[in-house]
């Protein structure tokens, strides 16, 4: 009895030492960009390496926020990210349902061809795509970094929400049909309604994606006033300089939502990845 | 009418017309990469002062972008024919860009301007900006790299601190006197560390005499002078031990974990600009600059920034301006110790003042005797393969021979390439 539950002692103990140690090992870079935000800009490489800030420097995150227009940036990379949140979670669940509960000619072949699109390199499509947005006089609007999200919401959602929507019985929708429920209201009403978790976890790799994304501002936006924190961020970098502890205040502050959100959101969010219909 | 009158009649006129503020002005999209300190503060100023001028006849509509995100934002806009009509670029590959048709010719607008760019302009960025006879760049900013040593370090070797090494030999005897080696074995002090800072063996090469364009023009990597060069380069470091020079570097950074700026090298090869850095992180430093020791003949590498013009602008006249503007006298003399390396315009460097400076009297007696890597339009990045062959020879992968034949095969079929496609 006593060496069995001493077996199970060490058993915990070992599982949670291996965690804390990879939780720590990925939490340093978290801590070393929290430090370095809050170092004179002389220690930010010194040698030995110094682990805390001594005196910790609160006014670089007023230098940091001050030396681009963050507010500004803030609010317009909220903007882009609001507006794919509702793009992609309203289009690739309307397109998901299609594919899953809808029966229709060459809905399958339609549909590897749509996850087909994930094998093309994006790379290959920067040029040709910016060539359609320049010819629609979209370049140096918001347009190509929202209106793509309203398309689909890419082969990746679309593929996420359909495998969902397929484990969600069929009697619950043909009950539906049979009480008068239109396609749409089905769609609203019942699908929506029981595939939270799953939205939920498109929106938080949306909100993720269009919140770091920095390539797409970067080609597209030429009016500064238009930027997003991402590119901010790139100002404290020049040729042969960089102020790292300007930058890393700035990356605090930007990554900051996301933190807490991954807190707030932790537990939908794991809920969304195992992919369960919530129906008992 | 010529088309020399005719330009310099348009100019003239637009030059008038700038007095009056009649139409609406004509708006030129300007993209550079002066984003921070004290380039940004003087380019906006410069800018502003442009758009005064012009008022009601050209604005310069500027954007600045992060230099390590610049490239990636002027080629997909060019690409897609969408670049700005003045923007700033890489001298070292002008060509590259001439000989698609993407760039104005300003070899017109500067006779029709009079002005003589020989005259104007230091040769060698110069000669980078021409192609086929024509101009197309202007090079608003270029560096060069030096010798630059530790004078305290000097001193406590018993070297005089005002003679700095003119020969190989000399560097070698003054840097064994300066290093210091630890209890381990480890280095402290490295005398001259040929692996610091911007240190290239192309640099070696050009001073031993060396050229890597044939006398029938062709490109040769694996001529007996460069392999003999390329021994030496590896001997250099072999004498020093390349693990222990890996490991030394590996203690230091940038900034003020710089191993010179930290006092731990003595001698070191730096572009131009380490002069502010060291004013920034080690103000007290004690330290001289001077030319790289040459074996057979002075030698440093160039390389900067070319303002160009695109040949689809629809003002070229307006971007003209612009562009001669910035390369003027009196703006390259505000540009001068504000860009983070040295200006084109030669007449603006030796201003008298600006030479009372020592280091940027060095800096430009090197712009006159410097190289750039030669372009090549059919392998214009020939250069990344003779480095990758310095490192298989200097990790001793491969005898510097075989390294340097390989590259030389590698080259020859990127130009068969090139043949095949165009």
């Amino acid at each position: 009895m006593r060496s069995q539950q001493s077996m199970k002692n060490i058993r915990i103990f070992t599982i949670y030492g291996v965690l804390a140690f990879f939780s720590i090992m990925y939490l340093i870079p978290l801590f070393w960009m929290i430090s370095t935000s809050l170092k004179p800009n002389e220690q930010v490489m010194s040698i030995p390496m110094k682990w805390f800030p001594n005196p910790p420097q609160w006014k670089n995150y007023v230098d940091a926020v001050k030396s681009f227009p963050f507010l500004r940036y803030a609010g317009n990379t909220l903007f882009l990210t609001a507006m794919n949140v509702i793009g992609n979670m309203f289009t690739a669940s309307l397109v998901a349902y299609s594919f899953s509960k809808l029966r229709w000619r060459g809905r399958d072949t339609l549909f590897y061809i749509t996850i087909a699109t994930m094998f093309i390199p994006g790379q290959v499509l920067i040029i040709p795509i910016y060539i359609l947005f320049t010819h629609l006089g979209w370049v140096n609007t918001y347009l190509p970094l929202i209106v793509p999200a309203f398309c689909g919401g890419g082969a990746f959602n679309i593929f996420l929400l359909r495998q969902f929507f397929v484990s969600i019985p069929d009697e619950l929708l043909e009950s539906a049909r049979i009480d008068g429920a239109s396609e749409l209201k089905i769609f609203f009403k019942v699908i929506l309604p029981l595939s939270r978790p799953a939205l939920f976890t498109v929106a938080l790799f949306t909100i993720v994606f269009t919140w770091n994304d920095f390539f797409g501002p970067l080609i597209y936006l030429h009016d500064p006033s238009k930027w997003t924190l991402a590119i901010g961020l790139r100002s404290f970098q020049q040729q042969y300089s960089t102020d790292w502890n300007l930058l890393m205040a700035a990356s605090t502050l930007t990554a900051l939502p996301l933190i807490v959100l991954y807190f707030v959101a932790q537990e939908k969010m794991m809920r969304g990845f195992t992919l369960r219909t919530g129906i008992k | 009418m010529s088309m020399k009158k005719a330009l310099a009649l348009m100019l003239v006129f637009v030059m008038l017309l700038s007095t009056f503020s009649l139409a609406r002005a004509t708006k030129i999209k300007f993209w550079h990469m002066y984003i921070s300190g004290p380039s940004k503060d003087i380019m906006q100023e410069i800018i502003a002062d442009f758009n005064e001028a012009h008022k009601g006849v050209i604005e310069v509509e500027d954007l600045g972008i992060s230099f390590w995100d610049y490239w990636d934002k002027l080629r997909v806009a060019m690409a897609s024919r969408q670049e700005p009509d003045v923007f700033l670029n890489d001298l070292g590959n002008v060509g590259m860009r001439a000989s698609t048709g993407i760039l104005l010719d300003l070899r017109p607008y500067l006779e029709a301007a009079d002005l003589s760019p020989e005259e104007i302009f230091f040769n060698g960025p110069l000669s980078m900006c021409s192609y086929e006879g024509g101009i197309y760049a202007l090079p608003l900013e270029t560096d060069v790299r030096l010798l630059f040593y530790n004078k305290d370090l000097f001193r406590e070797a018993g070297l005089d601190p005002e003679k700095p090494p003119t020969t190989w030999e000399e560097l070698w005897e003054y840097a064994d006197r300066i290093t210091k080696v630890d209890a381990d074995g480890n280095y402290d002090i490295v005398g001259f560390n040929p692996l610091y800072g911007q240190s290239y063996f192309w640099m070696y090469a050009w001073g031993n005499g060396v050229s890597f364009i044939d006398e029938n023009g062709n490109l040769v990597v694996n001529s007996p002078e460069v392999v003999k060069s390329l021994e030496e380069w590896c001997d250099m470091i072999n004498r020093l031990g390349l693990e222990k020079l890996l490991a030394f570097g590996s203690n230091f950074g940038w900034g003020a974990a710089d191993a010179f700026i930290a006092g731990k090298v003595g001698m070191g090869i730096q572009v131009g600009n380490m002069v502010s850095n060291i004013k920034a992180y080690a103000p007290d430093l004690d330290y001289g600059i001077a030319h790289i020791p040459w074996p057979k003949q002075k030698a440093t590498w160039s390389n900067g920034f070319s303002l160009e013009i695109s040949s689809r602008s629809k003002h070229k006249l307006a971007a003209v301006e612009f562009a001669l503007y910035l390369m003027s006298d009196e703006v390259q003399l505000k540009l001068a110790g504000k860009l983070s390396s040295l200006i084109g315009n030669k007449r603006a460097a030796y201003n008298p003042e600006l030479m009372e400076d020592p280091e940027w009297k060095m800096q430009i007696e090197a712009l006159e005797y410097t190289k750039f890597r030669p372009f090549v339009l059919e392998a214009p990045l020939w250069y990344m393969n003779l480095q990758t062959a310095v490192e298989e020879a200097m990790y001793g992968k491969k005898t510097p021979q075989q390294a340097l034949d390989d590259a030389q095969k590698l080259i020859e079929a990127d130009i068969q390439k090139y043949k095949m496609t165009h």
